[in-house]
This record gives structure tokens, C-alpha cells and sequence, in this order.
């Protein structure tokens, strides 16, 4: 009995200690986004807060580009988060429940191009999107997001549909549905939740980019959450506040979201697919 | 014959979108990097754009930076894997058993998981400021340092730090991933080995280590892949400096492409990545089979 005590602390030990040390530096962040400009400034550095100020968030709303960054990146991951989520819905049912000469090496491909990576393709692909007009659009950026998140995001849905018993998708076409009819009136709303989760993690992907943002984009208009929040980093000389609130406003999106699709975080990760 | 015929075009229609974008925007430039490398291509002279053969490798081959960008992958991803498969298989030994909140507590630690590398690495510069920052200050008040430093843009230091900032982002996916393992490990291996006297750290060496093998490698794989292609941290927190101190190779290529528009040189770049990347790939299925063959036997 005692020696389980003794595991017993040293277990919440160590639950407070990865608590502290990855809340941590979420917590200064946040923080610091709150602080009057002299306690941000502070030496040595303020722990706890003080007095709270909402000044950063009105400056860098009122005051900078941030709201055209932020339209930016709603469109752009919006958008480019559908059509993955279109064409991966579509794939995945096909690979999960056809039998078919190839499949076998499509899947393949599909792992391997998780695998190298995609910097690779940032000089082929500026020069391609220049000969289309494509760059410096946020067109350019959609069509780039939407095809690089496609191959995890197949491989994602392909693991909910075959999920589903096999019995129903035969029922149906048995009473007359036909091969799409079972998929869009009986597969498709079983699957849902999975699409939704698929939305997600295609939305989030593509709202985190930042590569590929540096090389395709240049004029403020068309700036992203990404580079603009960058692009405060020379302009401002970085004001910590203003970059901090910045911050904030982007994550809260992406921490909404991340609620949503925490129990599905398993079955993505652990599907085959090499997302991060 | 009319299902037979159905039967063969619906996946052929259901994949066509999804293979259309991979193909237009992942295999196609793909080829076409693997040409660039063959030729003088840099975007500031248009005019001077030839096919070279095999001088751009030529060139990398007697390239300092390129060797240096190796040497930093190295330690760059050895490290980070090291850091982040230790703390997370911890926090996912932790999480295992339930208790009272751990949802909240879950999404608490996971969530670093979903944050952009970008912001990441901003949050981290503001840590490591060395005048406001509070790793300089508490450093400094346990009395391990006598003066701040400037850790990004000392020569000593900037790797290390990247790193660590690398460790903190990805303890969560290991922690996700070696749970899943966990959890599927059946409970009554435990209570059959507790019922024989087989202490805590019996168990976790005699059951779960062997069980979790598998998941640990696949774990190790994807992880050290994604960490040889990650140049988002670097790139921000210290841009590869100072004098490429931190400098992987992602992130030299993508000066190459971007700062110094030279395509043709980036392209001999990619390909030469490729194929490290392709050959430690193939090394760490060698491994593995060496190793699980060499488990049976014994």
C-alpha cells in the first residue's frame, strides 16, 4: 500500500510538471497580449497580472492590416479546406469500398508524398503559378493548400468509411439506391462526423502555413494571418504587445476547432499519415 | 451489363479530383525541380538561363554551407526526436490511468499540436528575449548564468534553442500516438503479471516495452521525417544564423529559392535532399527488420 502512495505522488509530480512547462509559455503569450506597453517592458519580468489592458487588441485591429490578414486567411483555409475535404470524401469512399486494378499503388502514392518534403516544390511550383498568373493570389494559394492536404486527408477518410459495416452499403443498393445513391443517402451522412473532423484538420493546416505564403504572396492585400503577423515583425519593429494580441486572435479559431477534433486526433494520427 | 459498366467508372470518377490536384500540384512540379537541377537558373538574369548538367551538383559537392545544413540536420533532428519521444512517452505513461479532469487536461497539453510553427517560434523569441525575456530572467535568478544571452544569435546557443523549442512543440504528438499503443495493450497482461509479484517497473519493462515496439518505431519514423522537413521554427526564430550556425537543409534551400532566386542551384538542392532522405528512409526499414528478425530469434 505505501509503495503505491509513493507512485501516487510522484505521478501527479509529474503531471504538474508537463502542466507548468507546456502551459507555460501559452500563458506568457496570452499575457502579454494584456500588459500595458511599460509592464511588458518590465525588468525584472511581471509573472502575474497586473493591470489588464485591451489597447494592443484595439491597436492592432483599428491600426494595422491584421483584419485584412485575417479575411485573408479565413477565405484562403475556408476555401482550400472544402475543396480537400470534397475530393478527399470522394477518394476515400473510393478506396475504402471498391475493389480496383491500381488501388494498391495509389495508396502508395499517397503515402509517399507525405514523405518528402514539400519545400521541395516551392521553386517548380512559383514558376508554374507565375506562367498561370497565379501568384501573389490568393487563388494560387487555395488551389497549392488544397492539393497538399489532399493525400493525408484521403487516407483519413478512407479510414471512416471503412469504419462503417459493409452490410448497410449493401442493403441499400439492394432496396434500390445504386451504387451513388448508397453512398450520398446512406454512407455519406453516417460519415459526418468524420468528414467535419477531415474539415478541421484541413482548415488548420492551411491556416498554419507559412512557407509557401513567404514565396507566393508579396502585397499586403493578399498577406495571410502567417506573413502579416511576420511582416509586423520588420515593420513595427516588433511590438511585442501588438505581435502578442496578433497571436491571440489568430489561435482563437484554431483552439475552437482543436476542441472539436481532440478525440479524433488518434485515429488521424495513428491512420498511416505522417501530419505532425 | 449495366452495373458491371457502373461498377468500373464510379471509383475511377470518385478519384479523378483528388489525383487531378496531387498530379498538377505535387508530381508534376516535382519532376520539373529534378530538371531545374541540370540548369543555370537564377531569376535575377533570365538571359543567362542554360542547361549546365552537372555543375550545380559540382558545386554543392565543394559547398561548406551544404555540409554545415548537414551536420545541423543532424543533431537538429536526432535531438528533437531524443527530447520530444522521451517527454512524451512520459506524459502518455502519465495520462494512461484516469483521473479527475484529465479531458481538460488532455486538451491543455495537446494543444500546442494544433498552434502554426510560425507562432511557435515567435512565442519562443519572446522567451528567449535577452533583456524582457523570462528564461534570461529566471536563468539568471538560479544563479546559472552570471549575464543574459542572447541565445538565437549566439553561435553556441541558436541550434540548442531551436531544438528546444522543437522538443516543447512535438512532446504532444508522441504523447497522442504512444497513447493510442497504450491503450490497446490488454489490461489483464498487467493484472496476471501484478498477481505474480512483478513489481511497476517489471511490468513496464517485461510488457510494456515489448508490446509498444511496433507503435514506437512507426512513432520514430513519421516523427524524424517530419522534423528533417520542418524549416518554420528556424526559419523565424534565427533565419539559419548566425553564419548558418543553425542551418538545416530545408531551410538553406528555401534561402536558396527565396533570398537568392537561384532555381537551378535550389533544384540540385532538392534533389540531393531527396535522396538523403530516401536513403535513411530505406536505412530505417533495414534497422527495423534487423531488429525484429533478431527479436524472434532470441
Amino acid at each position: 500500500m505505501k509503495r503505491a502512495n509513493y507512485l501516487q505522488i510522484f505521478r501527479w509530480c509529474g503531471l504538474v510538471i508537463f502542466l507548468l512547462m507546456i502551459a507555460a509559455p501559452i500563458y506568457w503569450l496570452f499575457i502579454t497580449a494584456f500588459k500595458p506597453e511599460i509592464d511588458i517592458f518590465a525588468n525584472p519580468p511581471q509573472y502575474l497580472p497586473g493591470n489588464i489592458t485591451f489597447e494592443h487588441f484595439i491597436d492592432v485591429w483599428f491600426g494595422t492590416s491584421f483584419p485584412v490578414f485575417f479575411r485573408n486567411s479565413l477565405l484562403v483555409a475556408g476555401t482550400a479546406g472544402s475543396i480537400t475535404t470534397i475530393a478527399a470524401t470522394l477518394a476515400g469512399y473510393a478506396l475504402a469500398k471498391f475493389q480496383f486494378r491500381l488501388k494498391s499503388t495509389i495508396l502508395f502514392l499517397l503515402i509517399a508524398t507525405q514523405m518528402f518534403p514539400i519545400l521541395l516544390l516551392v521553386v517548380p511550383l512559383f514558376t508554374q503559378l507565375a506562367a498561370w498568373k497565379l501568384v501573389n493570389s490568393l487563388t494560387g494559394l487555395i488551389l497549392v493548400y488544397a492539393a497538399f492536404n489532399i493525400p493525408f486527408c484521403v487516407l483519413l477518410m478512407r479510414g471512416f468509411f471503412a469504419d462503417l459495416p459493409k452490410e448497410l452499403d449493401e442493403s441499400a443498393q439492394i432496396d434500390g439506391c445504386g451504387q451513388f445513391g448508397a453512398f450520398w443517402r446512406i454512407m455519406l451522412p453516417l460519415s459526418l462526423p468524420g468528414l467535419a473532423a477531415t474539415l478541421i484538420f484541413a482548415f488548420i493546416s492551411a491556416w498554419n502555413e507559412l512557407l509557401f505564403a513567404v514565396m507566393l504572396i508579396n502585397s499586403d492585400s493578399k498577406k495571410p494571418l502567417t506573413i502579416g503577423l511576420a511582416s509586423f515583425i520588420e515593420k513595427y519593429n516588433i511590438s511585442w504587445g501588438l505581435m502578442c494580441a496578433g497571436a491571440v486572435i489568430a489561435l482563437i479559431p484554431i483552439f475552437v476547432l482543436f476542441a472539436y477534433i481532440l478525440r479524433y486526433l488518434t485515429a488521424g494520427l495513428v491512420a498511416g499519415a505522417v501530419k505532425g | 451489363m449495366l452495373p458491371n459498366r457502373q461498377r468500373s467508372l464510379m471509383p475511377v470518377l470518385m478519384l479523378a479530383p483528388a489525383l487531378l490536384l496531387i498530379a498538377v500540384f505535387i508530381l508534376y512540379p516535382l519532376v520539373k525541380a529534378f530538371f531545374y537541377s541540370f540548369e543555370q537558373y537564377v531569376l535575377t538574369a533570365p538571359n543567362q538561363r542554360a542547361f549546365i548538367g552537372l555543375d550545380n551538383f559540382a558545386a554543392l559537392a565543394d559547398d561548406a554551407d551544404f555540409y554545415l545544413s548537414l551536420k545541423n540536420t543532424t543533431i537538429w533532428v536526432l535531438g528533437s526526436l531524443a527530447g520530444q519521444f522521451i517527454l512524451g512517452f512520459a506524459l502518455a505513461l502519465l495520462l494512461e490511468k484516469h483521473f479527475r479532469g484529465r479531458t481538460l487536461y488532455r486538451a491543455v497539453v495537446f494543444s500546442p499540436w494544433a498552434i502554426s510553427g510560425f507562432l511557435i517560434a515567435v512565442m519562443w523569441k519572446w522567451l528567449l528575449n535577452p533583456q524582457y525575456g523570462p528564461v534570461n530572467q529566471l536563468l539568471l535568478g538560479a544563479g546559472l548564468m552570471e549575464r543574459p544571452i542572447a541565445f538565437l544569435s549566439h553561435p553556441d546557443f541558436a541550434l540548442p534553442s531551436v531544438i528546444a523549442a522543437n522538443v516543447w512543440y512535438g512532446i504532444p504528438f508522441f504523447a497522442i500516438m504512444l497513447g493510442a499503443g497504450l491503450a490497446s495493450i490488454p489490461r489483464e497482461l498487467y493484472q496476471a503479471a501484478a498477481i505474480d509479484g512483478a513489481g511497476a517497473l517489471q511490468r513496464f519493462v517485461n510488457i510494456t516495452v515489448p508490446a509498444m515496439l511496433p507503435v514506437i518505431f512507426a512513432a520514430l519514423l513519421l516523427r524524424s521525417i517530419w522534423i528533417f522537413n520542418f524549416a518554420d521554427l528556424i526559419w523565424v526564430m534565427t533565419n539559419g544564423g548566425p553564419a548558418n550556425k543553425s542551418q538545416i537543409l530545408v531551410t538553406y534551400l528555401f534561402t536558396t529559392a527565396y533570398k537568392n532566386l537561384n532555381f537551378g542551384y535550389a533544384g540540385a538542392l532538392s534533389v540531393t535532399i531527396f535522396l538523403l532522405l530516401a536513403a535513411g528512409i530505406g536505412a530505417f526499414f533495414l534497422l527495423n527488420r534487423f531488429i525484429s528478425v533478431k527479436g524472434r530469434q532470441t
